[in-house]
């Protein structure tokens, strides 16, 4: 894992000026080992369940992601549409998480869940290019079949940075990357306008 | 160990800064939150369609509704639906911004003792009402005044007037039609009012008629002109005191004195019926005495002119004289609308250009006389509930003293607005009727063409439709009709609704009817009408393209669309010829006091060529009292304050005694200065060219003869007067040898790019709006505008050519030229606007550091900077509006037309799942599928054979400020003129 702490050695590396700057950089940036198990959502909803130990296909839920320029976070009607009948899984605690879908359902209100991938307003991202194209969810998204609490990989972080500073999330340095890679549009249209 | 640059270094040092500030910041949480049960129709980020029913006014187009997410974000015209044909007038485009208006009443309100209006809810509302209405029941003490209602709509209200047991309904429009229907009872039997097919016309003869403002189906009007002038057919000629945007796009303008407009109706009528051979019988005996040299003495227009026209239209295949419209509404109108029938018969236009049958519905309507007569009935107590849905009669009807009347003793009355105006801030009860974009109805505007409007959002505030208001007193008096509209729609469609619901109603093609002439004119006089009342000069009053007949001013998005031909926005001006603007002492700006014998104004003065001497014109519409009193001043877009005045309120009330409708064209004014200025505010300062060859043109003889050779290089001269050559042109090591715009860009498959026809181009301003609502561009008020900061990407220029004493008005739609060498992309500092590989001169939001050089170095002012913060002034809901494919700009930031980029790349999107191309047509800019004359074409020039690249090898192409070696994308055709060579 590309550690934010790395930056320590290269710090004392350079002038008194930039180490002070690095350490205060680090502190703004650094992911604290809870914050990299990822945000604590409403309900806790594993990935590790459903995508690896289940062989639940992405596209079963994200319904949207090959057709749409949004993943989609699936309907509660369809967590419902299983756990109508799944009402406990092996893990503990699972019966009161999965009552807690049904809670939500029957009041009427969706489940407030929190973004975690988030782009600038600037962007217009389309999952559907990305999936046509037979890029992987886990290009962007990291292991993410075997998140409990989804997170924002360090891979996704730090990947291909000069300096290996902890980039901001989603840089746009990262996605040309593997935008010039693919031979993918490499125009400021495809995203921004 | 990697290597620090200077940029990294500099990120760092940077990065400690704000981290000092900031380490204990983390980015804000956003919430991700799914549906409860997601439409099966609905991919969340790909829009959804819906077919309904324009209802901003009563021409009732069909429109295609695109929504994203449960939200309508953008209207167009229903392809499907005869009449407008896919093409949406301007009003149309910004109708949606009524259901987002932050100023609708949240619910049902009530008018307390302290004369506040304060909530109330919808069960103690009609229960009120509806104890109200018990007694009254057979008493036909209750009214209701409504504007045009067709079909199951209508009969909605019929139900609940039966179940009210009165007759006391008035279905009131301001553009009532009252003469031309009478005319046409007297003339032929049938109070209707025809087809006007202009599309197959070769000779248009319009009599003050507004036919791309108001009149009929405006956006059907323009479509159909546009057909039947393509490649320079067709000539028309504009009768009438001043040339609106109708008149700016005829050939030849006659301006007689006003009143005796009718004069030349009945000479030409008179002329032609001699020439054809045709007997008018009675009517003829009584235009017998309007000989063309009596007419030419008594409207100060030369006797050969007359003549001339006469000649053009009786040797004319299939000539059409149009009505007047309302601008020309005297108190002889009737005998107006009969003597251009009668031109119409004498050259047998009726039954070819004329038609009866596939009429439009508006012979339904009442009068402007029976709205006074409703306004005595209040007043005299004969009426003791009065209920007013889709109506301002205290501001369009205030001759009729209605104001007064609304404020009778014991009279309860109840509104349907769902914002406020100036009926409804008298009204005891407000029960606010969903916006159509949120409610059921239908429509029949046309014989035979029936439009279904279904709701496109859930309401957004606590309001009904008013149909189920009627439908649930109806049964609360106990004798109404039950249900529901959209029950009812479903119970009278049957089985086909839901096809229809699909399709946007169902469309039937009405076979002519003819009618025949019955050969008097029924006594209706054939006189020129009286301008009475004080005061040196005459009030023309005429109708806005933007505001209809005042009901779209609230809209800032129609504020902000320039005034067609003075280019003025936000206000009202007092519009006088320059002779006489001199002759007053005033000018520009000069604030002076219009006073006739019913009213006084006080507005600026604008000069203007396009109107007769001696005469002052206001627009009608505006001058609407504050949407929210409670807000004092004006707030920063200017939304809900006064803007300008109402100049409806200036005519003293004579009627049209023959048809009952108000006389617009009837009045005197004194014109004084008040030694006030005013700054004005518009988007054009000068109508000239100086010579640049913006708007070119050429003639029909030009064309056919310089097919060859030099082609589009030149354009020519006109009649000797004038040289429309660009005076740099000549500089030819200036030119560009082989310009070709598809080689401006190294894509091997896209060159993007336009063409502009200048000869279709009406100037209407449909394209501007459709930007405006695609592109999420501001409104930002007058205050702006003055500035020069409009923020619109696309505007329609107005350029005037003169000849000898003639004016001729061009229209120029003028965009970002997206230059394959354009001068803004070498002057920005952060490579903010760049040249895109596929073409296009992008700009970058996120790089622009609003250094404003790429705006000052654009030779052709196509780019707009955010002075201010316009995103902050949205206002919820106004935020629903947005197009969410379309960044929203903020302050500090340049913007410009993008080409739409957006809808290019859900083109490719498409073309990429299914693995091809972008097809020719496939991307079709917003402006492109507004214009309702099809003068703009989006498309590729790397396909020779897409149709940019077909228009852009005519002879007409010619590229503006192509002597810079700004090699731009966009095309403009050359207008084609159709005026007699000197």
């Amino acid at each position: 894992m590309g550690s934010p702490k790395r930056l320590i050695p290269l710090a004392t590396a350079l002038c008194a000026l930039v180490a002070v700057a690095a350490g205060a950089a680090a502190s703004l940036y650094s992911y604290t080992d809870e914050e990299l198990a990822g945000e604590v959502q409403p309900i806790e909803f594993s990935h590790a369940v459903h995508a690896t130990k289940l062989e639940i296909e992405c596209l079963y839920c994200h319904t949207a992601a090959d057709k749409g320029p949004h993943a989609t976070i699936p309907a509660v009607s369809v967590c419902m549409g299983c756990h109508q009948w799944v009402k406990e899984g092996e893990s503990p605690g699972s019966a009161e998480e999965i009552a807690k879908i049904a809670s939500y359902y029957e009041s009427g209100e969706s489940i407030p869940w929190l973004r975690i991938y988030n782009l600038p307003e600037h962007v217009q991202f389309k999952h559907m290019r990305h999936v046509q194209a037979g890029v992987e969810c886990q290009r962007c998204h990291g292991p993410i079949q075997e998140m409990n609490r989804v997170y924002m990989t360090p891979d996704t972080v730090t990947r291909n940075h000069s300096l290996w500073l902890p980039a901001a999330k989603l840089e746009m340095g990262w996605c040309m990357d593997c935008h010039l890679e693919m031979g993918a549009a490499d125009d400021c249209t495809a995203c921004h306008y | 160990m990697p290597e620090l640059d200077r940029r990294n270094f500099l990120k760092i040092a940077g990065l400690s800064a704000g981290a000092v500030a900031t380490a204990a910041c983390k980015e804000p949480v956003e919430k991700v939150i799914p549906y409860l049960n997601q439409p099966e129709e609905i991919i969340p980020g790909i829009p959804t369609h819906y077919a309904s029913v324009c209802r901003e006014c009563p021409a009732g187009c069909g429109i295609d509704v695109k929504t994203r997410e449960g939200r309508p974000i953008k209207v167009d015209g229903l392809p499907a639906d005869p009449t407008n044909g896919g093409v949406l007038c301007l009003r149309g485009q910004a109708s949606l911004m009524r259901t987002y208006d932050a100023a609708r009443f949240p619910g049902p309100m009530k008018r307390g003792d302290d004369g506040a209006l304060a909530p109330i809810s919808w069960d103690d509302a009609l229960t009120e009402l509806s104890a109200r209405l018990q007694p009254l029941v057979g008493t036909g003490k209750i009214a209701f005044l409504g504007g045009l209602q067709t079909g199951v709509t209508d009969s909605i209200v019929d139900g609940f007037m039966k179940a009210a047991g009165s007759s006391n309904r008035v279905r009131y429009e301001v553009f009532g039609y009252e003469a031309l229907r009478t005319a046409n009872e007297k003339l032929f039997g049938r109070a209707a009012v025809p087809h006007f097919a202009l599309d197959r016309a070769d000779v248009v003869v319009a009599f003050g008629t507004d036919f791309l403002e108001t009149w009929l189906n405006p956006a059907q009007n323009a479509r159909l002109w546009a057909e039947g002038r393509k490649g320079g057919k067709s000539y028309a000629a504009y009768v009438g005191p001043r040339l609106g945007l109708s008149g700016s796009n005829a050939d030849q303008w006659i301006a007689p004195e006003p009143g005796t407009e009718i004069l030349i109706a009945a000479a030409l009528a008179r002329e032609v019926a001699r020439r054809k051979g045709v007997s008018l019988g009675a009517a003829g005996n009584a235009i017998a005495k309007h000989s063309i040299a009596d007419v030419a003495k008594a409207t100060g227009i030369e006797a050969a002119v007359i003549e001339k026209l006469a000649g053009r239209i009786a040797s004319a295949k299939s000539p059409v004289a149009l009505p007047p419209g309302n601008e020309l509404q005297t108190v002889n109108a009737s005998g107006f609308a009969a003597a251009v029938q009668l031109l119409n018969v004498a050259s047998g236009a009726i039954g070819r250009t004329v038609l009866f049958g596939p009429d439009h519905n508006l012979s339904r309507l009442d009068r402007f006389e029976d709205v006074k007569a409703l306004a005595g009935k209040l007043r005299g107590g004969e009426v003791a509930v009065l209920l007013v849905h889709g109506s301002n009669p205290v501001y369009s009807a205030s001759q009729t003293g209605f104001q007064d009347a609304m404020k009778t003793k014991g009279l309860y009355t109840v509104s349907f607005a769902s914002s406020n105006d100036e009926t409804t801030a008298l009204a005891d009860l407000v029960l606010p009727d969903h916006t159509p974009y949120e409610a059921w109805g239908d429509v029949e505007a046309v014989v035979g063409v029936h439009n279904l409007q279904q709701p496109t959002i859930r309401p957004l505030f606590d309001t009904r439709q008013t149909g189920d208001v009627l439908l649930d007193l109806g049964t609360r008096l106990g004798a109404g009709p039950e249900g529901s509209v959209q029950q009812k729609l479903r119970d009278h469609w049957g089985e086909s609704f839901d096809t229809a619901l699909g399709a946007g109603g169902s469309f039937s093609r009405v076979a002519d009817s003819p009618v025949s002439f019955s050969g008097n004119a029924g006594g209706l006089s054939f006189d020129a009408a009286p301008i009475e009342g004080k005061g040196d000069l005459t009030l023309l009053v005429y109708p806005s393209a933007s505001f209809g007949d005042g009901r779209s001013a609230r809209i800032a998005m129609l504020q902000e669309i320039p005034n067609p031909v003075t280019k003025t926005v936000w206000a009202s001006y007092a519009e006088l010829h320059p002779d006489t603007a001199a002759s007053l002492g005033v000018g520009l700006g000069d604030v002076v006091r219009v006073t006739t014998d019913t009213g006084e104004v006080e507005l600026a003065v604008f000069p203007s060529e396009a109107q007769r001497p001696g005469t002052v014109a206001i627009s009608a519409g505006q001058g609407h009292i504050p949407v929210d009193p409670s807000i004092e001043g004006q707030d920063p877009l200017q939304r809900r304050g006064t803007i300008g005045v109402n100049a409806l309120a200036l005519l003293p009330g004579r009627l049209d005694s023959a048809s009952g409708a108000l006389a617009w064209l009837s009045t005197r004014a004194s014109v004084a200065a008040t030694g006030e200025k005013r700054l004005v505010a518009r988007t054009q300062t000068t109508f000239d060219q100086e010579g640049r060859g913006f708007a070119q043109s050429t003639t029909l003889a030009a064309l056919a003869g310089g097919g060859h050779g030099e082609g589009h290089a030149s354009s020519e001269e006109h009649g000797g007067e004038h040289q429309e050559t660009p005076r740099w042109a000549s500089a030819s090591h200036l030119e560009t040898v082989d310009f070709d715009p598809s080689k401006d860009a190294r894509d091997p498959d896209y060159r993007w790019g336009m063409s502009i026809d200048v000869d279709a181009c009406t100037g209407c301003g449909a394209c501007t709006v459709a930007c405006a609502v695609e592109n999420n561009t501001p409104s930002p008020g007058e205050e702006a505008v003055r500035k020069g900061r409009e923020m619109h990407w696309l505007r329609i220029e107005r350029y005037v050519e003169h000849h000898g004493g003639e004016i001729e008005s061009r229209s120029l739609p003028m965009l970002c030229q997206h230059c394959g060498a354009a001068p803004c992309e070498a002057v920005c500092p952060v490579f903010a606007t760049y040249h895109s590989p596929e073409g296009l001169n992008v700009m970058v939001y996120n790089r622009c550091i609003g250094t404003r050089y790429c705006g000052n170095n654009c030779p052709y002012k196509a780019r707009r900077f955010n002075y201010w913060p316009y995103d902050w002034f949205i206002r919820e809901p106004e935020h629903l509006a947005l197009n969410p494919d379309v960044t929203v700009r903020s302050k500090g930031v340049m913007e410009k037309c993008t080409f739409c980029v957006q809808r290019i790349n859900a083109a490719k999107d498409t073309a990429s799942a299914e693995k091809r191309k972008v097809r020719d047509g496939e991307v079709v800019s917003a402006c492109q599928q507004a214009c309702p004359t099809g003068a703009i074409v989006f498309g590729n020039y790397k396909d020779p054979e897409s149709r940019v690249s077909v228009l852009r090898r005519e002879d007409r192409a010619y590229w503006i400020l192509h002597h810079l070696n700004t090699r731009p994308a966009v095309t403009y055709l050359k207008q084609i003129s159709r005026r007699d060579e000197a």
